[in-house]
């Protein structure tokens, strides 16, 4: 027993003397000793084993070192994923040293959310408040000052008794935690009567009813608390202010008192009424209205000599635009009383003049168009900017508009010299400006190195590049190959590229060195792709629409591009995009999505209105060319986005009117297939309407559309359609309604190709389009006629001078009848109206029934349409004249140019019409009149009596054929231009 | 079997095993360690010929002026500000040499008493000097001394340090020490200038100290 206790006293003597090292050694007592182990802990670690042995950099069997160990910890933390290192040392049984790196890992938010709020404040203004990053680092600390930054809005908006539960979900795989806030704002306050210091002037209702806060006047009490009612009350009381012209009135928030027991927020104001400020003009007459836009003491609510300087310079302008070149603007303040400040501007107008003519000269290296572009005055039109447009100022800045092109070029030594002649040929109060340009001697670049640049990308960084030897020298060209350069090394994973670039005259004259310095920096690469917020949508949705992939550099263009795709579902109200520990030291990083997903419902409806010559009773006969009518629409469509979580769009939409009832059914699959240029749409489609005088229609309808965006500007649409469509109230000889008014069914295929070329679709000045839509119907695909139909369309606008646009729309129209039986109604061609010959009515061109006077239809088309479109009054009322010819055929062999119509049963013959319209620009498109007059109108035989009448064959004193025209005036109106 | 019992105890005490080095303090992504901070220490206390002092509260200091001098080596780096010859650290250190340690030997024998290399000594006075020349260079501009200012000082400061320095020798004219004034009122102010940017660079900076690290 006795052995074994020596024994043990020796083992602990042993284990003492290789422990008591540790207990009493400092750090420098194990430097230069063999290092035996190295060990990380814990066992997991945010960075892969290989990587890590790599940056901790001490190997096993070397010598200690202190240094490296501190260069161990700092390449460590440099990474991002560590919070803390801490390195400890043992020595073990051989006197070897064994080093254990122990570590805090960081956790990085990929998904922040807030959940429970009624707005206001909504979740960005609470998102914004808890001021925390996606893909950044968390900490508590960050957290803590988070829900006292989500408490500080909730405050504002009247919750002050709120609850806010942070929830932190940790993923360890992907060292990520998602972070939710769980709020319980409890009951929002309401307002208490403000308590209002100072010397406000207005009585305290006034300014209660200006702020809004109570309700109805108090009789119901206050209303809610909320930040944005409180400013917008405020405000409110700012502008009574200002309607009563105390331009100085003060309205100072001093605090916001919180009684939370009884819910009350009560503002305190201290309100300075100040004196009442009136600003008048002398010398000439500027309205009140249009003086608060120009002098703008009324919008800052302060009268200091900056703003007043400001109003003077306003003026001067406005007098100046007038035609009033010379105008001079001088301004004065004076106190009429402690109560009242006048400020006065007193004008000289001096002359009124006219810009009647500009001359450029001494231009070589531009065109005068080019250099026109840029300028400012502009010389007196015949219908706008009669005075022209000149001021002094407009003719420095033009001038350095000319200097800056010809710089930016090259032209280092240009000048461009102005000289205005008044009386210009003699004649009294018109002027002329003169700009002559002194180009100089144009520098080039002599020699450019560039340097800094990895050898694979240097040629095609090479390629980028403006200011290579023998190009001209310019800055502007210089600072777009800077942007050029960087911006390519930002879009492939340099986000830290920088340039410095140098240039220095050379040897030679009028030549230029240039040293680009890049620095590349580090390269960044997609190390994988983390989503979140996915509650509906489709992870494979998203992922096929971002166009980064693992281990691809990091592209911000790639960035915004998907970014921008995943918006264009149209299925998320917000797509955020972070960088996960984006300071961090990897180069492999995870990119972060955070997805928020809009409302998947949406309900819509509008009322409006329909007047036209369309009007007429569904059994009357008396008038086949339309009666003037007027019939109120209706519409209402609901539609439920992201269907199926696959970003596809189902919609309903329903249309009522007098003349028609519709509903329609749609299923929208966009960038199908994963491809940004196709589109996929179903539609269902129940029609019943009277658009045409001969009939109604019932229409049920099926069809498949894929659209393709083939070009910028060409697209094409492909279709399969089937309907049924079924006629009645037929107003046509009985023998051919069974003919005509047979329910069809219709089954065809059809393409669309639209090649737009304009400057503005809505209102074009210039380009071309085009269009041919080509459908065959033949049984094969159901249908019970078979036929072939080409519609094609050509516009071209051309501008003519300054003001006017010349513009012409040609369309052919031919259906090919290759089957029986006949061609049913709703199938023709009906034309005629605002968009098509304005010297019909809606749909009124072309064949009639011989004993009615209806419209048939044809199986041709042909019109073509010119308008000249001027400027009438400013920028946004226009004016046309325009003629119209053409006419719908009975076939396409009997198109024809042919004036005359031959007699009353003729309606293959070209009608024209001529007239004028206006039109007014808005944002929507132009609202447009248009008046025709058509000379050769068609004359037919019509019926008077009822559709009983006429298939009865009673021709008694109710039924009698009639000769009537289309009349020669046709009137319409509508949005939009005509074409 | 008392023995028994205490080798568990010894064994748990060493397997922690002693802590080396650690992260002392962060400064937006970049690391001072622990054992940057006691060197700081040594390297400063040797400069200025005094004993280390390893107390919470000095390497808590020492901590600080690592951070403004990563902070200013940052701003130096980025607006690639030269750094100062060795050859002029050199010439003194050869003059501390001479002034304090007589010898090469003793001015060796010193430092590794005190456990630096004299390559580190060297790179702590270039690293010194390039930050002092540097603020000069940065803060100069901008630091104005107004003829006020030289009065007052020479009324007051100046007039005071003098009568306890020279009782009995009237003030010197403020013609007749501008110079010198000029100089000291100068540098206060740049000081103040540097103080006053490393405070703002500070504030926009993430800095945490860890402080486990300063018991």
């Amino acid at each position: 027993m006795a052995s074994r206790g020596v024994r043990c006293i020796s083992t602990i003597g042993i284990l003492l003397a290789a422990f008591s090292h540790a207990l009493t050694a400092s750090p420098q007592d194990y430097e230069g000793k063999p290092v035996a182990e190295i060990r990380f802990s814990p066992a997991y670690q945010p960075v892969p084993e290989t990587e890590l042995n790599r940056l901790a950099g001490i190997a096993a069997g070397q010598p200690l070192s202190l240094a490296a160990v501190r260069q161990a910890i700092q390449r460590m933390y440099a990474t991002g994923r560590y919070d803390e290192i801490r390195v400890d040392a043992a020595l073990n049984g051989s006197g070897e040293v064994v080093l254990t790196f122990e570590t805090l890992q960081n956790w990085f938010m990929s998904r922040i959310s807030v959940e429970g709020v009624a707005e206001p404040p909504n979740r960005e203004q609470l998102l914004s408040a808890a001021k925390l990053g996606l893909g950044e680092k968390y900490s508590e600390e960050q957290m803590v000052e988070a829900v006292k930054g989500i408490r500080d809005v909730l405050g504002n908006n009247g919750y002050h008794t709120p609850r806010i539960q942070p929830l932190v979900e940790r993923y360890p795989e992907y060292d990520e935690l998602h972070i939710q806030f769980l709020i319980n704002p409890g009951p929002r306050a309401y307002f208490a009567r403000p308590v209002i210091t100072g010397n406000p002037k207005r009585s305290e209702w006034r300014l209660l009813r200006d702020s809004g806060w109570p309700r109805w006047w108090g009789l119901l009490g206050w209303r809610r608390y909320t930040e944005t009612r409180l400013q917008r009350g405020i405000d409110r009381m700012r502008r009574g202010y200002l309607k009563r012209d105390f331009l100085l009135a003060k309205v100072d928030l001093q605090e916001v008192a919180f009684d939370r027991e009884e819910r009350l927020a009560q503002p305190r104001l201290k309100i300075e009424a100040g004196p009442k400020v009136q600003v008048r003009t002398t010398g000439a007459k500027v309205s009140q209205g249009r003086l608060k836009e120009l002098v703008p003491v009324y919008q800052e609510q302060s009268v200091d000599q900056d703003l007043l300087m400001e109003g003077s310079r306003k003026v001067t302008q406005h007098f100046q635009s007038k035609g009033y070149f010379d105008a001079k603007v001088t301004f004065d303040r004076k106190d009429v009383s402690p109560e009242q400040q006048l400020i006065e501007y007193q004008v000289a107008r001096g002359d009124h003049y006219k810009l009647v003519y500009v001359e450029v000269t001494g231009n070589k290296y531009f065109d005068l168009l080019t250099i026109r572009e840029r300028m400012g005055i502009l010389s007196a039109g015949r219908f706008t900017n009669r005075a022209g447009r000149f001021s002094e100022e407009l003719l420095g800045r033009d001038r350095g508009a000319i200097e800056e092109l010809y710089r930016s070029n090259g032209f280092r030594d240009v000048e461009v010299v102005t000289r205005v002649e008044k009386n210009y040929k003699g004649k009294d109060r018109e002027i002329a400006a003169f700009l002559e340009i002194k180009e100089g001697e144009q520098w080039f670049v002599d020699d450019l190195e560039v340097s800094g640049v990895d050898l694979r990308l240097y040629e095609y960084i090479q390629s980028t590049l403006t200011s290579t030897e023998g190009q001209p020298y310019s800055a502007f060209n210089v600072a777009t190959d800077r942007d050029n350069i960087l911006n390519y090394y930002y879009d492939n994973g340099y986000p830290d590229a920088s340039m410095e670039i140098t240039s220095s005259p050379s040897d030679r004259p009028r030549l230029m060195n240039l040293k680009y310095a890049v620095s590349e920096g580090r390269r960044l690469f997609v190390k994988d792709i983390g989503i979140n917020g996915l509650d509906t949508t489709r992870q494979s949705l998203v992922l096929n629409r971002i166009s980064l992939a693992p281990g691809s550099p990091i592209s911000l263009s790639s960035m915004v591009f998907s970014q921008r795709r995943l918006y264009d579902l149209g299925i998320f109200a917000k797509v955020d995009m972070a960088t996960e520990n984006a300071s961090g030291g990897t180069r492999e990083k995870r990119m972060l999505f955070q997805m928020e997903e809009a409302s998947r419902w949406s309900v819509n409806g509008g009322v409006g209105a329909e007047f036209g010559r369309f009007g007429g009773s569904a059994t009357s006969l008396s008038a086949p060319a339309g009666g003037a009518a007027f019939t109120p629409r209706l519409s209402l469509g609901v539609s439920r986005l992201n269907m199926f979580g696959v970003g596809h769009t189902m919609g309903a939409q329903a249309r009522f009117s007098t003349y028609q009832k519709r509903g329609l059914l749609t299923y929208l699959a966009p960038q199908f297939q994963g491809r940004d240029d196709l589109n996929l749409t179903l539609t269902a489609l129940w029609d019943d309407s009277r658009n045409v005088r001969t009939f109604s229609s019932k229409r049920i309808e099926g069809a498949l559309q894929i659209g393709q965006r083939l070009s910028r500007a060409t697209s094409a649409q492909y279709r399969v359609v089937y309907r049924r469509v079924a006629t009645s109230d037929v107003k046509i000889e009985p023998g051919l309604i069974p003919l005509f008014s047979q329910p069809v069914r219709v089954g065809l295929i059809s393409a669309t190709v639209v090649d737009d070329r304009r400057d503005d679709p809505l209102d074009a000045t210039r380009g071309i389009y085009s269009s041919a839509d080509l459908a065959v119907a033949n049984r094969a695909f159901l249908s019970d006629p078979s036929f072939g139909r080409l519609l094609a369309r050509n516009s071209s606008y051309h501008r003519v001078g300054r003001d006017y646009v010349l513009s012409r729309n040609s369309t052919f129209g031919w259906i090919y009848n290759y089957g029986k039986p006949e061609i049913p109604l709703p199938e023709r061609f009906f034309a005629g109206g605002a968009v098509s010959h304005r010297g019909f009515p809606e749909n009124q061109a072309g064949p009639r029934d011989l004993l009615t006077g209806f419209p048939l239809g044809g199986r041709a088309l042909l019109f073509n349409q010119t308008e000249l479109r001027f400027p009438v009054a400013g920028n946004n009322l226009g004016g046309v004249l325009f003629h119209d010819a053409g006419n719908t055929y009975t076939r396409v062999q009997d198109i024809n140019v042919r004036y005359r119509q031959r007699d009353v049963r003729d309606f293959d013959y070209m009608v024209h019409a001529v007239g004028f319209g206006v039109r007014y620009r808005t944002p929507i498109g132009p609202i447009r009149v248009d008046l025709a007059y058509g000379a050769n109108s068609p004359r037919f035989v019509g019926y008077r009596g009822s559709l009983n009448d006429l298939i009865s064959g009673n021709q008694g004193n109710l039924g009698t054929p009639v000769l009537q025209r289309v009349s020669r005036f046709q009137f319409h109106f509508s949005l939009g231009q005509a074409f | 079997m008392r023995a028994l019992l205490v080798i568990p105890l010894l064994l748990a005490s060493a397997v922690r095993g002693e802590i080396i080095d650690r992260i002392a303090v962060t400064v937006s992504g970049r690391v001072i360690t622990e054992s940057m901070v006691t060197q700081q220490i040594r390297l400063a206390a040797f400069q200025d010929g005094r004993v280390p002092e390893f107390s919470p509260a000095n390497k808590r200091r020492a901590a600080e002026t690592l951070v403004s001098r990563l902070l200013l080596l940052q701003e130096m780096d980025d607006s690639r500000y030269p750094e100062p010859a060795m050859a002029d650290i050199g010439v003194q250190v050869e003059k501390l040499i001479v002034e304090r340690f007589k010898t090469p030997e003793a001015y060796a024998a010193a430092l590794t008493a005190q456990r630096i290399e004299a390559p580190e000594f060297l790179r702590f006075l270039q690293q010194q000097q390039r930050a002092y020349s540097f603020t000069d260079v940065r803060f100069r501009t901008g630091v104005e001394v107004t003829p006020e200012e030289l009065a007052a000082y020479h009324e007051k400061e100046f007039k005071a340090d003098w009568q306890s320095r020279n009782p009995n020798t009237p003030l010197p004219p403020l013609d007749d020490v501008i110079v010198e004034i000029e100089q000291v009122l100068m540098e206060r102010k740049l000081d103040q200038a540097t103080e006053e940017w490393l405070k703002r660079t500070q504030a926009s900076a993430d800095i945490r100290y860890r402080e486990e690290a300063f018991q």
